[in-house]
């Protein structure tokens, strides 16, 4: 009997497909399929929470989300700017917009579930006139009217689950991101509806649109102040600055609209009343 | 995007040393066969029944971890199901790795062949992930030492 | 003591068989070794520190074997077979079992 190991030819157990060529298919595929599903279970999540009615929304704010520092003049003044906004922005029956403020020093404002939206003095005292103001409010408003808080939440909640379905082995995670992305991307959808909807707003208000695009200067300056710079598009919540800025000279022209009209000042105790909101907030009344 | 960055200087990382190690293994086990042929091992259970051999059990045991590329590449094809080739190649090289360092326990012992080769797999690092990510294979025989030379 | 994985010895007779023998091993390498081999996660490669830490625990599951193999009087443990199995992350158990006999 005869015994040997003669040496056996490579490639029979293994497979010589390059890895990067798999990579790339593999990859893409699985981008592909994480962004398809994710915009259609977030359309689906977000036509689900159109039906919640508005009234059951405001069970919904989390407790200490909305702290109000305001004094009673600034806040009879929001108020009242705000029922004029909300005029002009058509609030379906039942409704209702309440703005609160914050004596914060961040530089935000936000509208959440319950037709809440909370103003933040940082960003406040860095408002040259009501005008901007009035864009800035009419903004917030305008999530609230087309009840992008509880579609947001249900399309976040949708992709989430999806994400974590498919995506859910740990090695994966980094890709369930795309689905972040997708959901930044109607994110930034609605940020142009409700900007569109704060000028028509604006305009109507005073007649003309002067003063809105204060707004947007003041946050791009703040962001330069900040040196933080913006991130790509792709990553952004909110459309880039210039384009808000550019969008707003187009509609303008669009619709034929005054660019040009007096700028209504802010009344002469706002900056007062700001420091004074930021005093309450500082120390809280028992 | 932190993350994102992190993630593929992994990859990229995981991609080029991985596949640099892979091939260099590949090298020295090419090699290393070569001289090891003339040490029959066979997975027979009944030797030669000659007297003058004596016996000893000669085992080889290595543990192989596959490299990050290689595991997201793996978790990838998870999701669509069909020939995980990034893990044929990491237990290709476990197993005759595996062989070829109980051959060379057997040369050691001046043995002629090893007969009843038998393979033993487990994954190591279990539980951490679902994926394999490193496996061990060991691979143990009975070597036959002709002990007329001695 | 003769320990082989083959059922029979070349020109030896067994004269008794005296059952099975076997020996187990559980060890875990310290945190070290498995943060290093965390790392080796990423760049693939031998982990050897696992290999070391599996032939160490090999080589004691073979000692008890012989240990019970010498207990029951036997001069060589025929057919002996390995078998692995992780019982935790980092640890693993190395059974070794065989059949005992008496050669002449």
């Amino acid at each position: 009997m005869k015994y040997s190991n003669p040496q056996i030819p490579e490639g029979i157990n293994t497979s010589d497909s390059h890895p990067l060529k798999e990579f790339v298919l593999l990859a893409g595929g699985a981008l592909l399929l994480l962004v398809v599903l994710a915009w259609g279970f977030g359309e689906a999540g977000a036509r689900l929470a159109r039906f919640l009615p508005f009234e059951s929304e405001a069970g919904l704010v989390p407790e200490g989300v909305l702290q109000s520092d305001a004094g009673p003049e600034l806040q009879r003044y929001i108020d009242e700017l705000a029922t004029r906004v909300s005029a002009e922005l058509a609030l379906p029956p039942g409704m209702q917009v309440n703005v609160h403020v914050s004596g914060g020093d961040t530089f935000n404002a936000f509208a959440t579930l319950g037709g809440n939206v909370l103003l933040f003095r940082g960003l406040l005292e860095a408002l040259p006139n009501e005008n901007a103001l009035a864009m800035l409010m009419a903004h917030e408003i305008a999530h609230v009217v087309h009840r992008d808080p509880i579609v947001g939440i249900g399309r976040g909640a949708a992709i989430q689950i999806v994400a974590g379905l498919v995506f859910g082995d740990p090695d994966l995670a980094v890709l369930g991101q795309a689905g972040i992305y997708t959901q930044l991307h109607f994110n930034r959808d609605m940020e142009r509806d409700a900007d569109a909807a704060a000028l028509r707003a604006v305009n109507g208000l005073y007649g003309h649109v002067s003063g809105a695009a204060d707004l947007f200067k003041v946050i791009q300056s703040e962001r330069r102040e900040q040196g933080g710079g913006e991130p790509p598009a792709i990553f952004s919540s909110h459309p880039l600055d210039q384009q808000r800025l550019q969008a707003i000279t187009d509609t303008v022209r669009e619709h034929g609209w005054r660019a040009d009209g007096p700028i209504t000042a802010l009344p002469a105790a706002y900056a007062e009343w700001l420091r004074d909101a930021a005093r309450r907030h500082d120390k809280p009344a028992d | 995007m932190v993350d994102l960055i992190v993630f593929l200087v992994l990859l990229s990382l995981g991609y080029l040393v991985g596949r640099h190690a892979e091939k260099k293994h590949y090298r020295s086990i090419i090699e290393r066969e070569t001289r090891l042929n003339a040490l029959p091992a066979m997975a027979m259970r009944s030797p030669p029944m000659k007297e003058y051999y004596s016996q000893a059990l000669v085992t080889g045991n290595v543990v192989i971890s596959v490299d990050y590329f290689k595991r997201f590449l793996a978790a990838l094809r998870n999701l669509f199901g069909g020939r995980v080739t990034s893990y044929e190649s990491l237990l290709d090289r476990a197993r005759r790795e595996a062989l070829l360092r109980m051959k060379a326990q057997a040369e050691a012992l001046g043995a002629k062949m090893v007969f009843n080769v038998k393979y033993e797999t487990a994954s190591i690092s279990k539980g951490r992930r679902q994926t394999i990510g490193s496996v061990e294979v060991l691979a143990y025989g009975t070597a036959l030492i002709d002990t007329r030379r001695q | 003591m003769l320990i082989t994985n083959l059922e029979m010895v070349p020109g030896r007779r067994v004269l008794e068989h005296l059952g099975l023998v076997q020996g187990s091993s559980v060890r875990a390498k310290h945190v070290g070794r498995d943060i290093m081999a965390g790392l080796k996660n990423i760049f693939g490669g031998e982990l050897k520190g696992y290999t070391e830490l599996l032939q160490e625990s090999r080589e004691e599951a073979m000692d008890r074997m012989q240990s019970q193999a010498e207990a029951v009087g036997a001069n060589a443990v025929l057919n002996v077979r390995f078998s692995t199995s992780s019982v935790a992350q980092g640890a693993a158990e190395i059974y070794v079992y065989g059949t005992a006999v008496r050669l002449e």
